[in-house]
């Protein structure tokens, strides 16, 4: 159920977002609305994660506007409060998870400049990470008696840290992460600034050539397309050798995948899906969670969805008993249904207190006004299909503004006045004035 | 030369000059370099083949490129193919070198390595064919920005065989997706051989774009040996029972007799105007593939045969590109004999050096592909030469139609057209470019993933040989296609490309406008009767080698049509469809058979069938009608109209209920008015010209298997579409019922229906 609000930043982050038809990075928890079984299923992944190591994987199927988006930030924001390293991207023709002009490599860039953590909840957390991490070492090394000063004091650092590295060297690409997060600390303790920058472009996947990160840093080896997966692990690995429980991948736009027109980089990129699910599910992989936002034709298409992809579809299909109402949660497969009008109903209650509370007023509308601006809503946006919970919220945000704004006006006469935009806030055209604006097929 | 224009040039450029010993800039090149330096207008450069049009264009845009670096790739030279991309620039890359502006050729023979390379610098010039282009602008969509932001020039070579096709259209549409990413459109910078109607030229090359269009031709070179011979080929199998009454007088057909030949004496005289003294290179164009591997074997065993050096080869699409480029070798070395028999793919100009003669095998099909060809011929600075073999069967003719020599006509109403007038077709622009369309619109698509409609459309039906379509349209062919699935819609309502579709976006067969080149062998039995561009239906009639014959089976996959002689008299003969040929061409074929004009170039045979058919031609008394009965109900009639009115006149005719059992399109057809009486004939004719039906209307009488056929793409335009593309673009029901010189044949026919009754 949702939570009680504390802070005026926080709500406005909520209206903000809704009103320009995005989910909200933070807040997310205050306006959550069923989905109840869902949040369970997935929080006992992280706990699991936590306590006793391994990885999970799930695909959070739902349609168009079925609030797939909204509940990865849900779960990220979840996860970084379980002490998670969280980092995320969207899918796009540009970022796959591989791809012949360096697509996956992309995609981990972004990965990695998403990395977010607790303290830093905005992302590009992973040099205040590495940082934090040496500065902890230090600080256990000076409550252990031995001053920063002395000469002892940097080869017990380093000590510390091959220590923590010296485990990751068994796995693949092992030997050169290592190599690098030690160079990355001799940097820090040399002062050697340049130093520190190679690594840390080096571990964000930013070296072009081998060449160029042989001269800088003496490894052989670089992050690139084929390769990118496995430093993903490490770094799970990594995360959890210093401190935090995992770290959870949340990859939304899956359907991206399913849009490659060409038939042999779309059956690369489910192969790669492939892997991850079979690492995640055979302890190929530990302290890492891979969460992905797909619909259900990419999921079902049989000719090129993930169902055409025999292996994948055995490790995905459900029971035939779990379709509708009776669900089950082990499955890899989360499916989400699209929300029902009574919750629908509770979501416009619960903004409808937010917007008091934020601007300092008690709420003027009553159920049959809610009623009443559903039907509106519904009958003139059409179709139920294209009735999302984006377009509802952003149509009620702006009505409640302008209540709030003309106290002399009534609530009915203010839907009376509103025009309601169809259509996402996506795919619109860079120039709204261009004569096509309204070309419709 | 204007010393001005050569001090406008970068000094490096000048000093090049100097020390190659260029004696002159010509006066076409100093207007080049003046317009290109001095103004911000689209350049036309109109010019003989092999005069210098390139240096013309690239020493003023090299003197720019080095005098304000770019911050992209500067200049992008577009040219038709490879080959001639290969050859334009080997004549400067020392020049290139020394400017230190990078260039690249850029197409499937490149090495991956060096494009590379010049992507990674993005300076310079790009060398590039359309294909490459296409396949750039879908792959590298995120790249194009940073390569082509700056891009000033673009020069355009081999315009005029751009501008009549989908290819050159496609062009159009490249530059104009270029120029989104572009920080100013840039110059264009065409370069033709002769162009007829410059105007329609210079408002192609505009396109869309906001930049004037300045026009520079060279003068035209005036000398021409042009000769022309006739060769009344002997029936193999000549075993025919003979059921026709003959047709000639028989003093006519004793000198139709004389003139006929065994096929080998073709061949013997081909052979000679290839081994005489003083002649070093030859080019042979046929107008079929199977036509120049055919002169070939039978030079080569005739020199064989004497003892004589055998130096010829072919060059065609399908010949492998080490055998064209020793073709190409054998054509520039220096001090040796050497011939090729080429179809189109030597008409663009690749320079091949000093070239003795050009022999022209039958009629080109247009003025400007004589000229074209005719411009190949003859060494620089000396007058070009060319040699018409003009080749008819010796089959029994029934009727004037089929006796008169219709290629014979077209072949010296061609060299007259130009000879007098300087006249050459104006370029054809389609108004539906459906085929372009359906492939723009897929490699958009390809190259963004996904688009929403608005979007698309935006993107699509702004590209200047678009602006015909409307959104209805444009809508209609979104759900056809969405409906076979070469689209599909995602959730948010976004296009992509749809599974149906997925293999044909990925081949790099994609990337090209025309279609694959294909011939259909045709067979009778074992015997191979000659070779057809397309197939004709089962159980249709064909004319081929001089004969009818009746369609039993076509093989698509090993592409054989089996075939077998039609007895008696066939019915429609199946219309394949040659290149168009325009009404101007036909009036002209009209005034050289009704005239006493000699012209020096015919040889002794030549002139002679040229005498026998004008005295044909007179005692039918051609000059006044245009119409001749054959029986009661059926007419001889000479539309003297080009390709398009000609098939508007026969679809007009069926729609008012009469039948056409024969036709040689554009030449003549056969009428049949069936059981109709005179007045019945009057008052339907009299109808159609009261009444006429729609273009669309006469468009929804066509087979839509053939409207398919036309364009590469067509297969996938819902018929309703192709049909309103062939009414707007093909049919022309005023110029179909117009009276004109010769062409009285509708309104005429009741009264030699009359007549005949």
């Amino acid at each position: 159920m949702a939570k009680k609000l504390t802070r005026r930043k926080t709500s406005r982050a909520i209206l903000q977002s809704l009103a320009g038809g995005v989910v909200p990075r933070t807040g997310a928890e205050h306006i959550v609305v069923g989905r109840e079984a869902e949040l369970a299923a997935i929080k006992s992944d992280f706990d699991d994660i936590g306590s006793d190591g391994g990885a999970s994987f799930r695909l959070i199927v739902g349609r168009y506007g079925a609030g797939k988006s909204f509940l990865l930030q849900l779960l990220r924001n979840e996860a970084m409060r379980s002490k998670f390293v969280v980092a995320d991207a969207d899918l796009s023709p540009q970022r796959r998870l591989t791809g012949s002009k360096g697509e996956g490599l992309a995609l981990y860039r972004e990965l990695m400049s998403n990395m977010a953590t607790r303290t830093r909840p905005q992302g590009d957390a992973f040099v205040a990470l590495l940082e934090k991490w040496i500065s902890d070492i230090q600080r256990q090394i000076t409550k252990a008696g031995i001053e920063s000063s002395s000469s002892i004091f940097d080869g017990m650092v380093a000590g510390r840290i091959e220590d923590t590295v010296h485990e990751m060297e068994g796995m693949v690409h092992g030997p050169d992460f290592s190599t690098v997060i030690k160079t990355y600390l001799r940097g820090h303790q040399s002062g050697d600034d340049e130093l520190q920058r190679a690594a840390l472009r080096w571990l964000r996947g930013e070296f072009n050539t081998k060449t160029e990160a042989r001269q800088a840093l003496g490894v052989r080896v670089i992050i690139d397309d084929g390769s990118w997966y496995d430093y993903i692990k490490l770094m799970a690995y990594f995360v959890r050798q210093i401190g935090y429980r995992g770290l959870a991948l949340f990859i939304d736009e899956a359907v991206s995948l399913y849009n490659i027109s060409n038939r042999a980089s779309r059956n690369n990129n489910y192969e790669r899906l492939l892997a991850i699910i079979n690492d995640t599910s055979q302890g190929g992989a530990d302290y890492l969670a891979a969460l992905l936002g797909a619909t259900p034709a990419m999921v079902e298409d049989s000719r090129k969805g993930l169902f055409s992809h025999e292996a994948l579809r055995t490790r995905l299909e459900e029971s035939r008993f779990s379709r509708q109402g009776l669900r089950d949660m082990s499955g890899p497969l989360i499916r989400l249904d699209p929300l029902g009008k009574d919750e629908i109903h509770r979501l416009l209650q619960t903004i409808c207190d937010i917007h008091g509370w934020h601007y300092k007023y008690e709420p003027r509308l009553d159920e049959g006004q809610l009623r009443a601006f559903m039907s509106e809503v519904s009958s003139r946006i059409g179709a139920d299909a294209l009735l999302t919970p984006r377009e509802v919220l952003r149509e009620f945000i702006s009505i409640l503004n302008l209540l709030h704004q003309n106290p002399d006006e009534t609530f009915e006469s203010i839907l009376g006045k509103v025009d309601f935009v169809t259509g996402g806030t996506e795919n619109h055209l860079d120039d709204d004035t261009s004569p096509f604006a309204s070309f419709q097929i | 030369m204007s010393e001005n224009s050569f001090d406008k040039l970068a000094p490096f450029i000048q000093e090049y000059i100097y020390r190659n010993k260029w004696e002159n800039l010509h006066g076409f090149q100093a207007q080049a370099i003046e317009a290109i330096l001095g103004t911000s207008d689209h350049i036309l450069i109109s010019s003989g083949t092999a005069s210098g049009k390139t240096e013309a264009a690239l020493l003023p845009v090299i003197t720019d490129l080095y005098r304000n670096p770019p911050l992209s790739i500067g200049a992008m030279y577009i040219g038709p193919l490879k080959a001639l991309i290969n050859d334009q620039f080997e004549r400067i890359v020392d020049l290139l070198e020394e400017s230190d502006i990078p260039a690249q050729s850029w197409h499937g023979d490149v090495s991956a390595a060096k494009k590379q390379r010049f992507l990674k610098r993005a300076r310079g010039i790009l060398q590039i064919t359309p294909e490459s282009l296409e396949s750039m602008l879908v792959n590298r969509q995120h790249e194009l920005k940073r390569l082509f932001f700056d891009l000033r020039y673009v020069i355009i070579d081999e315009v005029h065989a751009f501008i009549v096709s989908d290819r050159g259209r496609q062009v159009m549409c490249q530059l104009e997706r270029l120029s989104r990413v572009q920080r100013m459109p840039s110059r264009r910078i065409g370069l033709s051989a002769t162009i007829g109607e410059p105007q329609l030229t210079m408002n192609w090359l505009k396109g869309h774009s906001k930049r004037g269009v300045k026009l520079i031709e060279a003068a035209h070179r005036s000398n021409a040996e042009i000769g022309l011979e006739y060769f009344r080929l002997r029936q193999e199998y000549d075993n025919e029972p003979d059921d026709s009454t003959p047709l000639n007088a028989p003093s006519q057909a004793d000198a139709l007799d004389a003139l006929t030949v065994d096929e080998s004496a073709y061949y013997q005289h081909v052979h000679q105007m290839t081994q005489r003294k003083g002649v070093g290179k030859t080019l042979i164009f046929a107008n079929a593939r199977q036509n120049t591997e055919a002169i070939v074997m039978n030079l080569r065993q005739l020199s064989e045969r004497r003892r004589l050096p055998a130096f010829y080869h072919v060059h065609h699409g399908s010949i492998s590109a080490p055998l064209r480029e020793s073709a190409e070798a054998a054509m520039k070395a220096e001090n040796q004999k050497a011939c090729v028999a080429a179809t189109v793919t030597l008409e663009l100009g690749i320079d091949l050096g000093q070239l003795d003669q050009a022999l022209q095998i039958n009629s080109t099909h247009s003025v400007s592909s004589f000229v074209q060809r005719l411009g190949r011929s003859g060494r620089r600075g000396g007058p070009a030469r060319m040699f018409f073999y003009i080749n008819q069967w010796s089959d029994k003719a029934r009727h004037l139609g089929e006796e008169l020599p219709w290629n014979l006509l077209q072949a010296i109403a061609m060299i007259q057209l130009y000879a007098e007038e300087k006249w050459i077709e104006p370029p054809q622009i389609p108004q539906m470019p459906l085929s372009l369309l359906y492939h723009q619109m897929m490699s958009i698509i390809k190259s963004h993933t996904e688009l929403s409609p608005p979007q698309l459309a935006e993107r699509v039906l702004t590209l200047s040989p678009f602006k015909q379509i409307t959104e209805e349209r444009f809508r209609q062919l979104l759900h056809y296609l969405l409906e076979i699935e070469h689209l599909e819609q995602t959730e948010k309502g976004g296009l992509i490309i749809g599974i149906e579709a997925e293999n044909i976006v990925s081949s790099y067969r994609f990337y090209a406008t025309f279609k694959d080149e294909v011939e259909y062998r045709v067979r009778d039995k074992s015997r191979e009767i000659g070779t057809l561009p397309a197939a004709p239906p089962v159980d249709s009639a064909i004319l081929l080698a001089g004969y009818a014959w009746r369609v039993l089976k076509v093989d698509e996959e090993m592409r054989v049509i089996e075939v077998e002689r039609a007895r008696g008299k066939p019915g429609t003969f199946w219309r394949g469809e040659g290149p168009p040929i325009h009404t101007r061409v036909l009036q002209k074929m009209r005034e050289v058979l009704l005239s006493h004009d000699s012209y020096p170039y015919l040889q002794p045979r030549a002139r002679k069938r040229l005498d026998i058919a004008r005295q044909s031609a007179r005692s039918a008394c051609l000059g006044d009608a245009s119409i001749f009965p054959l029986t009661d109900s059926q007419f001889l009639v000479f539309p003297w109209r080009g390709t398009a009115p000609f098939e508007t006149q026969l679809l007009l005719l069926e729609y008012a209920g009469f039948k056409v059992p024969g036709s040689w399109s554009p030449y003549f057809y056969v009428l049949d008015c069936g059981a109709a009486d005179m007045h019945e004939v009057k008052r339907r004719l009299e109808q159609l010209y009261r009444q006429p039906p729609s273009a669309l209307d006469l468009a929804n009488r066509v087979e839509v298997g053939g409207l398919r056929q036309r364009n590469k793409y067509d297969v996938y335009i819902p018929e309703h579409l192709l049909r309103a593309a062939y009414a707007c673009d093909f049919i022309d029901i005023p110029a179909a019922l117009r009276q004109g010189e010769g062409s009285r044949a509708f309104l005429d026919m009741p009264d030699a229906l009359v007549k005949n009754g």
